[in-house]
């Protein structure tokens, strides 16, 4: 085996792709993670993993194409080189391709802590081992935490092209989650909670743990709504993960090939006029910021619903130069992937009234606080979804019911027509979507029978 | 082979020396390729080779797992050494020699993707193209992907176990889009199976993309759902995606080992109608979900989880095995060397009986038929599950009315599994991927068509 440094890797691909008449782009992702869990007191897993891989991308003239190796031997490299050497005009693009000049980056401190390596396994361990104990202490009805995690990752990404760009940022940070089990006489209910933050003293899993547990006890006893329509409110996490299904609509290529519910939408009313959603790369506190894309380019912030209307799609370098528009450097392209679109963090701006104020306005609200499904429920090419649900009625402000079995339906767009209302409540914890509360008027929810 | 003997004799001492029960070294060299093709023209392709190693050790019932993409003989040893560093025992060396292990393979390959000229890949893709076009001038938009992987792996454990495999994978997806009057819906087609790549020499490509536009089609004209509960026929093929999230992964003993499934001490209960009997089966012959070995280095087996409605038995992994003690079921898979293995579905279906659909229309009267449908999940600690389904109509006195959209259907698994009173004749697989903790990995699902006496169905409420 004869593996190559990154130095080693340039140099020579730079000089194939010379010989072949092709522009070469590299990508390098380092990773090394560490998580632990505890079943019964029992370490399942310790889990450490350390890994890197290696993409090419290769234009020639109008074509284009990548491949990938996690392998950095010579003999795996060249074997994909050559391959994507020989197959490269078979995919000719309908523009021409080309990779971004070196540009200036803002610098982003905030990923790195300089520090964490200091925190060392029996610390980590520790804060491990406090989530089922700490879990297990709220109520005798918590059975177990059966999905639970502590743990570290580091993380550095590597850019070079045959036309000047050559950059690299690095990210690390502590991540916990605390997925519990309570069991009462007439049913089970499971409630998650997570935490992140680069400075390990910030997270303290004791709490992350008692609070999914407390949440999890408080589900039990649940009814199934009657079927109706209903206020309905989703909650930050759910909010996240209902704004998540909207993320391909706002993408350049997406539109391009008509597989997008925002297609000739620009300029049009496409939410209620209390929505606001950017793409905000230099967000702090957020694991998802990065000074470039993944062609290198600047980062910048693009507002994409401005007042409930639809103002930008999302670009990388080809589909601004294909649509004519400026590109907003959201290229997302992972070693091992081909090149893409994608949000940095795709934010909700807050609104500036609480959860306990949102959840007053109406007389009768569900608080949604689990979705399932999403991945099958939702059509992205229509826009309707539906996904089973639990949650809590709220009457006039006051949680009354646990709630589960049912189902929440529509279609995307109008619900965010519909949206009555949006919290301060922000959550800046388990994924590149960050949202606040919001309330719609009113939503489709199947349950039992009237 | 692909790390030498020595080095994995070398390897397993290493991280042993902490002082572990066992230690198995998990060897990977993947090489995978995704082929697309979208607005008549060939858009895409993706390949690379993804290479590495697991290393796993067990310390009583506590399981330790390094992962490492660098196989040079630093990286497995550095890897062993972390996961040995876990542990706080006694140092302990590898006692027997490995021996190789012999198994039935149940699959076959004559071709291997780079046999196959990427030219003729793209020519099935515009022949797809121009087929599911072919149907209608309403068919606005065709995408399509062909995807071939060849994962060898090489297992090897302190018990003195030494197992390899070959796993070559081929599958076709052909989607179609179809608008009128503002509306859009999707269609979709796939055939999967573990196989090399001459499984494209007879694929009936024009037929899946018509098929797929076919379902578009028809779905941009139906109606929405209803908000109801009702009884449901799910047909057969991906139907049994129901049984796969109702029920299978309940069974798996990563669940049930941590108390985490509502299936946990029903072995030998009585859970469903006699006319149920449901079987994960990692043996059928070049099927999509079917393996040779599992990941932990056991040849695999047919597993018979349900006999005429009673629970026989679990899907169990070593680690399960360990805790439970339950037999394992040569089921421990994981999506690649960065996952530790886990008890997973193979080929999981339910098994035909004798009603034929016309006859199980007729019993149910009136409902939803839903014909095909689409991915789910589950909670397996609430037994809560849900699927969405892609098409489906309106049954009114035993006959099929007016295509529904936007339907999903909700339950939980033990509940659901009760309701099911009659089990047909037209027995299918189907192909998918299921995600859970040890990743994405090929499984199928199937059955007959099958009737279920109430359902709740998540449509529209009527205002």
């Amino acid at each position: 085996m004869s593996l190559l440094s990154i130095e080693a890797i340039i140099d020579r691909y730079t000089l194939k792709s010379k010989k072949a008449g092709v522009e070469l782009e590299v990508l390098l992702e380092t990773s090394k993670s560490f998580s632990a869990s505890y079943q019964k007191g029992q370490l399942d897993p310790f889990k450490s993993e350390h890994s890197h891989a290696l993409g090419f991308r290769i234009i020639k003239g109008e074509c284009e194409i990548s491949t990938f190796s996690e392998s950095l031997d010579q003999a795996d490299l060249d074997l994909v080189f050559e391959q994507a050497l020989g197959s490269v005009e078979f995919f000719k693009k309908s523009y021409t391709p080309k990779f971004v000049t070196s540009e200036e980056y803002e610098p982003m401190g905030f990923l790195y802590n300089e520090n964490a390596y200091k925190v060392s396994i029996d610390q980590k361990l520790e804060q491990s081992k406090l989530i089922e104990k700490s879990a297990m202490e709220v109520d005798e009805k918590i059975q177990s935490v059966p999905y639970q995690s502590f743990g570290d990752y580091e993380s550095e990404f590597f850019i070079y092209n045959t036309n000047g760009v050559r950059a690299t940022y690095k990210s690390n940070g502590f991540f916990g989650y605390a997925f519990a089990l309570a069991k009462g006489a007439k049913d089970t209910r499971t409630a998650y909670e997570v935490a992140s933050d680069v400075e390990f003293e910030k997270i303290n899993m004791s709490q992350v743990a008692k609070k999914a547990a407390t949440e999890a006890v408080s589900k039990l006893n649940a009814v199934t709504p009657k079927t109706g329509t209903y206020a309905v409110m989703f909650n930050p996490h759910m909010a996240q993960q209902l704004l998540g299904l909207l993320q391909g609509s706002f993408y350049a290529d997406k539109v391009d090939k008509n597989l997008s519910i925002f297609c000739n939408k620009l300029g049009e009313s496409v939410a209620s006029s209390l929505i606001e959603i950017t793409d905000d790369p230099f967000l702090k506190k957020s694991q998802h910021s990065r000074p470039f894309d993944s062609e290198g380019a600047s980062s910048k912030k693009t507002t994409l619903i401005k007042k409930g209307q639809l103002s930008a799609y999302l670009t990388n370098s080809v589909y601004a130069k294909k649509l004519g528009v400026e590109n907003t450097a959201n290229a997302s392209r992972g070693a091992k992937t081909s090149l893409g679109i994608g949000f940095s963090n795709m934010v909700l701006t807050p609104g500036q009234e609480s959860f306990e104020e949102l959840v007053s306005k109406n007389n009768q609200t569900i608080v949604i606080d689990v979705l399932q499904g999403l991945h099958s429920g939702y059509n992205s090419i229509s826009g309707d979804f539906s996904l089973q649900a639990e949650g809590f009625m709220y009457e006039s402000g006051h949680k009354k019911q646990s709630l589960a079995n049912f189902v929440i339906s529509g279609n995307i767009i109008q619900m965010l027509k519909d949206v009555q209302a949006v919290g301060s409540d922000v959550l800046i914890a388990e994924s590149r979507v960050i949202s606040p509360s919001f309330l719609v008027s009113a939503l489709s929810v199947a349950g039992e029978s009237n | 082979m692909i790390i030498q003997n020595s080095l994995l004799e070398k390897t397993i001492d290493q991280a042993l020396s902490g002082g572990a029960d066992f230690a198995e070294v998990f060897i990977e060299d993947t090489y995978s390729s995704a082929l697309g093709f979208i607005d008549q023209k060939p858009d895409e392709l993706n390949f690379g080779k993804k290479k590495g190693a697991g290393i796993r050790l067990f310390y009583g019932t506590e399981i330790i797992y390094v992962s490492t993409s660098d196989l040079t003989e630093d990286g497995l040893l550095t890897a062993a050494a972390t996961a040995s560093q876990a542990i706080k025992g006694t140092s302990k060396t590898l006692k027997d020699p490995m021996k190789n292990l012999s198994y039935t393979p149940y699959s076959t390959c004559k071709l291997l993707p780079w046999d196959l000229q990427t030219a003729q890949k793209i020519e099935f893709l515009k022949r797809a193209d121009k087929a599911a076009r072919s149907m209608h001038s309403d068919i606005t938009q065709v995408s399509g992907t062909v995807l071939e992987k060849v994962q060898k792996v090489q297992i090897a454990n302190s018990l003195g176990l030494l197992a390899q495999e070959q796993r070559n994978y081929s599958r076709f997806v052909v989607s179609a889009i179809a608008e009128r009057g503002g509306e859009k819906q999707s269609g979709m087609s796939k055939l999967g199976a573990l196989r090399g790549s001459e499984f494209y020499d007879n694929l009936d490509v024009e037929a899946m993309a018509k098929e797929a536009s076919r379902q578009a089609l028809t779905m941009v004209d139906a109606a929405f759902a209803p908000a109801a509960e009702c009884p449901v026929v799910l047909d057969n093929g991906f139907g049994g995606v129901i049984f796969h999230e109702a029920c299978g992964h309940g069974l798996e003993t990563t669940s049930v080992a941590n108390g985490a499934s509502v299936f946990c001490d029903k072995l030998g209960e009585k859970l469903a109608h006699e006319c149920v009997t449901a079987v994960d089966d990692g043996t059928i012959e070049n099927k999509w979900g079917s393996i040779g070995i599992d990941d932990e280095g056991m040849p695999t087996k047919k597993t018979v989880l349900i006999e005429k409605g009673v629970l026989k038995s679990y899907i169990v992994d070593q680690m399960g095995a360990k805790k439970t003690g339950y037999t394992p079921t040569g089921s421990g898979r994981r999506q690649d060397y960065t996952y530790a293995p886990a008890s997973r579905m193979r080929n999981t279906y339910i098994a035909p009986g004798e009603d034929s659909l016309e006859q199980l229309l007729k019993k149910m009267d009136n409902g939803i038929y839903c014909k095909k449908m689409g991915g789910g999940s589950v909670n397996p600690g609430t037994g809560a599950y849900n699927f969405s389904v892609q098409e489906a109509y309106k049954v009114e006195g035993g006959e099929i009315k007016q295509p529904l959209k936007g339907a999903s259907l909700i339950g939980t698994g033990i509940e659901t599994l009760g309701r099911i009173t009659a089990v047909g004749n037209n027995f299918e697989l189907d192909c998918g991927m299921c995600g859970s903790v040890s990743g994405s990995i090929p499984t199928t699902v199937g059955q007959p068509a099958i009737l279920i006496s109430n359902i709740t169905v998540g449509g529209r409420a009527q205002k």
